[in-house]
């Protein structure tokens, strides 16, 4: 029995006891209740289960950050929308954000492409080269042409042992002005991507040169495609491995910076093979 | 301006003088996002640009996810 109040039945003041005798209407259950529209930024997870079948994933901080290259790499011309680019004014700025914030202490560089603009691959992969915090790369389905020295721009580089890479010399498109110097530029051009990648990889300059004019291999061109484990072994890349791989080096390189702080990055061109 | 792919250029280049598929990239919540107009407000989300994994855990910018621009670009 409910407590009676000091005043008993005959104070008017008493607050009113409900019946026992009648039951009461519980006050509604706020989880049945259909999701107003008021409330629906707070109901997120819900939503995207419902609509799109996905739980809410916990929030973290990573301290290594990531950067995606897709597709082509695009530079000064905008591609056709068929093309999936990785565009340089997204990539350069987040690559001068993990050179600058504190909290970034390690780069991982994971390539799907085909290939792209000259100047704008260069100017990513000189970014990355001259990084301060550790860095490593994961090629994987295809880091083709200047996907090469971006791959090889990183400290250390894994190769998928499906991915392939093609070597290949430089080509001109469009206009094509018939003069010796035609030719010249474009081994100008291309001696700047030889160079890069002989100083940021351990392979020698001959045996690149050599795979990049070999015939017989393309069937639209000259130079050689690289599976997996064939680049590793001619000192390209410098080890075959996935996801896991790459992860747990640029943890281990993270945790050597740490307790070194300040010792200068191993080059890794200076063992060559 | 070289262009270095194995990809065919006929093939990168097609459709390169004709109209561009409407496409928008906009800041929203400090990230960037490109966005495909589905209304005047709202617009559906093709991809994100970030460098932090931890940003494409979130629900909000998945993929698909439809997102109001007013807050973005009035």
């Amino acid at each position: 029995m409910p407590e009676r109040s000091p005043g008993g039945y005959g104070n008017p003041d008493a607050p009113i006891q409900p019946d026992p005798g009648v039951p009461t209407i519980p006050p509604p259950d706020p989880t049945l209740e259909p999701p107003r529209k008021k409330n629906r930024s707070r109901n997120v997870p819900l939503e995207n289960l419902t609509e799109i079948g996905n739980t809410e994933l916990p929030s973290i901080r990573s301290s290594i950050h990531c950067l995606t290259i897709i597709g082509q790499v695009e530079g000064h011309l905008a591609l056709p929308a068929q093309n999936k680019t990785t565009k340089y004014e997204h990539l350069i700025p987040q690559l001068v954000a993990v050179e600058q914030n504190a909290d970034i202490e390690g780069l991982l560089v994971i390539l799907n492409t085909v290939g792209g603009d000259v100047e704008a691959g260069l100017a990513i992969a000189e970014m990355v080269s001259s990084l301060s915090k550790p860095s490593v790369s994961l090629v994987l389905g295809g880091g083709h042409s200047i996907g090469v020295p971006i791959a090889v721009s990183t400290d250390y580089s894994f190769i998928a042992s499906t991915a392939t890479m093609t070597i290949h010399p430089i080509r001109l498109t469009g206009l094509v002005i018939g003069v010796p110097q035609t030719y010249e530029y474009l081994d100008k051009m291309q001696d700047r991507v030889v160079k890069f990648v002989v100083n940021n990889s351990r392979i020698t300059e001959e045996r690149f040169r050599e795979l990049m004019f070999r015939t017989g291999e393309l069937a639209r061109d000259i130079g050689t495609v690289l599976v997996g484990k064939d680049a590793s072994a001619c000192g390209l890349i410098d080890e075959v491995g996935g996801l896991g791989e790459a992860v747990r080096k640029i943890n281990q390189m993270v945790e050597e910076r740490r307790r070194n702080p300040g010792q200068p990055k191993p080059r890794k061109a200076l063992n060559k093979l | 301006m070289i262009l270095w792919t194995p990809a065919p250029m006929e093939m990168v280049l097609d459709g390169i003088d004709g109209p561009s598929r409407p496409s928008l990239e906009v800041k929203h919540h400090g990230r960037i996002l490109i966005v495909e107009p589905v209304s005047t407000v709202h617009a559906r989300v093709v991809r994100l640009i970030s460098s932090d994994p931890a940003d494409y855990l979130d629900p909000a910018w998945q993929p698909g996810k439809v997102i109001t621009l007013a807050s973005t670009v009035m």
